[in-house]
């Protein structure tokens, strides 16, 4: 017991007076760089969904039947017809895969890790 | 400069409904209340400097993203123990992607005898053990964690936790045997 409260004693005077204010800068500019980041992605993504949905509006509205046919419409990407909800669930993935990549830089590095180990 | 004075005064948790707001000087000074404590105990786990701090900053850059998911009246310190040492066990698998914590139990085999006539600091000492040990004491006598909360943290079954902080415990022991007898060693 007494042993243990060495190695207790040890520890608690090992503890170093670290000075905040470098250390405290340099988070901040850490954290202002990323807020940049992610305003400038704010508005890209913005950008790219007003974009989606004029497309998708402008290709849909012309028909009144298109919302009920939905399943069976098709969108012009680059002068080729793409089934709509084809193009919808590839521009869900991509957002999904870039909003977990700007979240966590090693996201992709981490779940192709995944993949491998199983 | 009355401003900041407030933000010195202001308790955690109103710093920290502050920095969800995006208020950078109320993280600042979150960040200047706790960096001690959290570079120590990265320095801890990592023996080495340069990394811990900026591990360190990783955490925080970490915490100020997710401050939103901080529940109310969740303890910050908690909080960031527990974003340090997922990111400590990432580094550690950044460096070998087959790293597990489980599976990492064995110490290392520098010989206890041959470091009586070395003098260590604790850092020194601690880098001796195994990463998975090395965790389970750090969290137990630095932090002062139960092994109980240990095992919830790190994902370690409880009698693997036990056993890690007895061992370290028991080899830390000599080291700080030799280190009292051969005298400080100063960086």
């Amino acid at each position: 017991m007494s042993d243990d409260r060495d190695l207790q004693d040890w520890f608690n005077r090992s503890v170093e007076a670290l000075p905040a204010e470098p250390f405290t800068l340099a988070v901040l500019q850490r954290v202002q760089r990323k807020e940049r980041h992610w305003q400038l992605l704010r508005y890209l993504a913005w950008f790219a969904a007003l974009s989606s949905c004029c497309l998708l509006l402008s290709e849909l509205i012309p028909t009144l039947d298109a919302l009920v046919t939905l399943p069976s419409a098709v969108v012009d990407v680059g002068g080729e017809q793409w089934p709509v909800l084809q193009v919808l669930a590839v521009a869900i993935g991509l957002g999904w895969w870039l909003f977990n990549q700007v979240r966590d830089p090693d996201f992709t590095q981490r779940a192709i890790l995944q993949v491998l180990r199983r | 400069m009355r401003k900041s004075a407030n933000y010195a005064a202001a308790s955690d948790a109103t710093l920290v409904l502050l920095a969800r707001e995006r208020d950078q000087q109320a993280f600042a000074v979150l960040v200047e209340r706790h960096q001690q404590w959290l570079r120590n105990l990265l320095r801890r786990l990592s023996h080495d400097r340069a990394l811990a701090d900026d591990l360190a900053q990783q955490v925080l850059l970490q915490a100020w993203g997710a401050l939103p998911d901080l529940q109310a009246g969740q303890a910050l310190p908690a909080w960031l123990k527990t974003i340090a040492v997922h990111t400590w066990l990432k580094q550690l698998r950044r460096n070998d992607p087959l790293f597990k914590l489980d599976q990492d139990a064995e110490l290392p085999e520098q010989a206890v005898e041959n470091t009586s006539a070395m003098a260590l600091d604790l850092n020194r000492a601690l880098a001796q053990l195994g990463a998975a040990v090395r965790l389970c004491v750090v969290l137990s006598y630095h932090e002062g964690m139960s092994h109980g909360a240990i095992a919830d943290l790190t994902g370690l079954p409880l009698g693997t936790v036990k056993s890690h902080i007895n061992r370290g415990g028991a080899q830390l022991r000599e080291y700080l045997a030799a280190y009292a007898t051969g005298g400080p060693h100063h960086e």
